[in-house]
This record gives structure tokens, sequence and C-alpha cells, in this order.
């Protein structure tokens, strides 16, 4: 007998995301599907099989990345990290409230120990909204990430990703992609902060 | 197929609350055993309760099953193309079809009319049974640890074959008096790695007998081979003498994959560890997936097959049906 459990379950996400200005005027700017990358599979094959952490809270969607080299292209299963991540606490912003944190990642099921940067997604954020179904509420105020540069030029966001924490129960955690979304350029400013509401259906 | 509540338990994964690792007392409950694959069970249609060696026979015996078979070449229930057309007004032999709503693996009532077991949508295990294990006979499905006699009649009620089924389950306690059959839990080494564990599976008779009954003694294996993390295997063994005695009952139209409904249990005042015991005194299941068969998997047809196959090559050799059933991820 073989049971294929993604395919099966049918694990799909919604991405919205909304500009709230300082007036509190809210306008969505994104409303579509994400991509559930093989990276969940990787995950829910640890738990499972009972080969990686002891502990159910690394095997947890708590970080998130924001980059600036999205493209369809990788909006396929086989992504596993982002194009063009935010690559240092600063680029998230010193003085946002966005936690942040810095870890290694699972690519191809090995731990790759180069360091990246992720910001934290609360706990208070992360909503069960039925049975199956849990939302991501993600919150760049207007003081995050409105300077991430390349090459000397000021980047737009345009790609999001999704991790679990630490399947294999690395000393150092090392996350892992398990869903991700390319949109259209949106050039942070402090003139408003970012509201990505990302929901999973399992 | 998965069903819903499967999808509900990464839910759960996903949604608990973090600040339990801090509190000593509850972080057990953070434990990863506790929402992986627990048990396997097996079942049949809800009718078939009601049917084969459920049905009493003359007087009762305390540790012998009687059943009628009624193809001339079949002790597997009804399953003989002649004798199904028959009784198909009556009887539909059919399971329920699976949906993602199930719960369990059967919805209807399987509780045979006379009995006192339990209704759980699937075989039982009444000889573990803490009160009524007396009842197995009827009730069954599976031997009681010291083995049991059985007698087969034909539709004149004469005696035409009769022998005797051990149970490898109950022999080693694998499996709980609901019909649950734990997995091994520790991590797989040694004798319970995963070469040797599918080796032994796969080609029982390349190790020693004693070695193949203590491997399979540990219940169901979760195996990461090669192909980890694409694939994650489940193997385990129905030996003769269980297989048999299932047969006598009307074979294998179900069978279900479990993991703990730890919710239920915290709200019942159960906290982990969750060991296993025949008794099941505190573990609850929830149905993960479940995969459902239009024909009995232990149907064989002539009685020669059966006696070859669940009698003369019982439980001494450890001959018996190997399960793999395979979850792919990606």
């Amino acid at each position: 007998m073989i049971f294929n459990l993604v395919e099966s379950l049918d694990i799909k996400g919604h991405l919205t995301i909304s500009k709230v200005y300082n007036s509190g005027k809210e306008e969505v700017v994104f409303d579509d599907h994400n991509i559930i990358v093989s990276g969940m599979g990787v995950a829910l094959a640890h738990l499972f099989a009972l080969s990686g952490s002891d502990s159910i809270l690394d095997y947890q969607i708590d970080r998130f990345q924001v980059g600036v080299s999205g493209s369809t292209l990788r909006e396929v299963s086989s992504t596993n990290n982002l194009a063009g991540p935010a690559s240092s606490i600063a680029e998230y912003a010193f003085e946002s409230n966005v936690l942040t944190t810095s870890g290694y990642q699972v690519l191809n099921n090995a731990i790759v120990n180069v360091p990246r940067f992720y910001g934290l997604i609360p706990q208070q954020n992360v909503t069960r909204i039925d049975a199956n179904t849990v939302r991501y509420t993600i919150i760049l105020d207007e003081n995050s990430c409105n300077a991430i540069s390349r090459d000397g030029q000021n980047r737009p966001l345009n790609e999001i990703g999704l991790f679990v924490k630490n399947i294999k129960n690395n000393s150092i955690a090392a996350p892992i992609l398990v869903a991700y979304r390319y949109f259209n350029d949106i050039q942070k400013t402090s003139d408003f902060s970012l509201v990505f509401r990302w929901s999973i259906n399992f | 197929m998965f069903v819903d509540k499967a999808g509900e338990l990464i839910a759960d994964v996903m949604t608990m609350n973090r600040s339990l690792a801090t509190i000593p007392s509850a972080s057990a409950i953070l434990d990863t055993s506790n929402y992986t694959f627990q048990a396997i069970s097996y079942g049949k249609d809800a009718e078939g309760f009601n049917y084969h060696a459920h049905i009493p026979l003359g007087s009762f015996s305390a540790n012998t099953i009687k059943v009628i078979s009624y193809g001339p070449n079949s002790f597997s229930g009804y399953q003989s193309s002649a004798t199904a057309s028959a009784l198909q007004f009556q009887y539909s032999l059919m399971p329920q079809s699976p949906t993602p709503m199930d719960t369990r693996l059967e919805s209807k009532s399987t509780n045979p009319a006379y009995s006192l077991a339990v209704d759980m949508g699937q075989y039982i295990n009444t000889a573990m049974h803490p009160v009524f294990s007396g009842v197995y006979p009827i009730a069954g499905a599976f031997p009681p640890p010291s083995g049991v006699y059985f007698q087969i009649f034909n539709q004149a009620n004469s005696l035409i074959y009769s022998g005797s089924l051990q149970s490898v389950y109950n022999f080693y306690n694998m499996m709980d008096h609901l019909g649950f059959l734990k997995f091994y839990q520790a991590p797989l080494s040694g004798v319970f790695g995963h070469k040797n564990i599918v080796d032994t599976f796969i080609n029982p008779y390349v190790a020693a007998n004693t070695s193949v009954l203590f491997a399979l003694s540990g219940g169901v294996f979760r195996t990461t081979g090669s192909n980890f993390p694409n694939d994650v295997d489940l193997i385990w063994l129905l030996t003769a003498g269980d297989a048999g005695m299932l047969n006598l009952f009307g074979g294998i139209y179900h069978i279900g994959l479990w993991c703990f409904d730890i919710k239920e249990m915290l709200k019942q005042g159960y906290y982990p560890p969750y060991s296993f015991n025949t008794l099941n005194t505190t573990r609850k299941y929830r149905l993960f997936a479940k995969k459902t068969f239009n024909k009995d998997l232990l149907y064989y047809s002539s009685n020669s097959a059966f006696k070859s196959m669940f009698v003369d090559n019982q439980f001494s050799n450890a001959n018996g049906i190997v399960f793999t059933w395979k979850i792919r991820f990606n």
C-alpha cells in the first residue's frame, strides 16, 4: 500500500498582503494561493518517522523570510530557499517590532552551516481558524525592511517564505522552507506597515 | 485514504502552546511521540459482526470457535462466489466506502446483537478484555495467549475440519483488548535496525525463528530506508494463528492507522507518557488513515490452503503475512 500524505491531504495555503497606513487605512495589494514546497513533506516525514527532534515545537512554523529577488520560476514544489532573502538583522531593521533571529537552513535534507536571518512569528500571531486551518499573521511595521539594498540600490520586496523551526534538532536551529510565494514588487517605506495573513489548510 | 483528522492532528502540532516547554510538569505533552503513528487495527463490514463465527452454534464452548463453511472449498467466511450470490439479498459482504470524514473503520455498530463486546467499528481483541474475555469464541477476533481450538462444519452441521490456532499478538501482549496493535517505540538500531527489520520481514527464513519472533514482537515498525525523507515504511506481520482466527470471523476488509487523541486524553486527566498495556487504561486514538478492500485479504479458496497456511505453519516458524504500508511525503 502506498499513500502520499501531502498530496492526499491536499495541503494548501492562501496569502493576503495589505498595506496598513498610519491613518489606519488598509489596502489589500495581494490576494492569492501560495506554493507548498517539498520541505513540508520533509518536515512531516521527520515528525511521523520519529527521526528528528523529539519536541513538536521544532516542527512548528514559527519564522519567515522576506526577499527581494523572487520570481514565478520559484513557484514550484522543489524550491527550498528564497532567491534573495534579507541577509542581516539590520535589513529587517533594528528599530522595528519584528523579532529576528539567525540560524542555519536545511537544504536537500542536509544542514547548510551558513548563517541566515529570519523574522519570528509570535505565538499570538498563530491562529487556529478551524479544525484543519492555521493562520499566520506577519507584520512588517513602518520601520521594517525599508532599506534592503543590493548593488547600491534600494530594492522592493517581492518574495516571502514560511519556515519550520528545527526538525533535525540542531544545536543552532536549522529551519526548512515549507511555503513560498512571489508577489509583485512592493517598495517598503515608513509610510505604511505590511501585513501578511497566511492561511495553511492541512 | 488519509482522513480529515490527519490534517487536524498536524494543525494541532502547529498551534500547540509554546509556553508549555517552560513548565516541567507539562513539557512531556510536547514530546513528538505523542503526535505520530501509534496503532494499527483491522476491520470488516459492520454487518459481518452478526455472521461468520459470531453466530453461536450449538452449545457454547469456552475455548472453541465454531463456524459454518458455506462454500464447498472455503473457510473464508461467505466469500466463495456461489455462496455470496446466494446470500446477496440478506448480507452484502461489502465494507463501508471510505470517506475523509471517517473517524473509525466502520461507522455503523460493530457490536454483535447478543454479545457484551465493545462497539469500536473494528475487530476487537476480546480475549484480552478484563471482564468479558470468556466470550472471545463468538466475539473474536484473536486467539488468547494459550491458543484456541476451532471446529468447522458444513451446512448439514457435520464437522469437516478442526484444529488449533495460536496468537503471536496476544502471546507477546502486542494488541490491546480494543484491537489496537502497538507500534515499536524506540529508535531503530541493532536487531531492530532498518536493514534487519526489512530482511526479517521480507525473508523470515534468513534468520533463526527465535530472532524472527523476537523482532516481530516489537509491534509495527516505522522504518526510514534509503528513500527517507520521501518515504516512511510501516512494516508489520500478521502471523498464521492470528490470521487464521480473523479468517474464521470473516477476514480483513479494512486496515486502520491511528495516532493518539492527546486532547481527549488530557481532557480526561491522562498525562504522558502513555505507555501501552493490553487493558488500555489510558490511551485514546484518532484515525489518521484507512485502507479499505472490496475482497477479503485472507480469502483462500480451498480447505488444504487454509490448513497449510493457518494451521500447519503456525507460530513455531512465524509464518504469516507481511504488511508494508508506505507513507509518501514528497
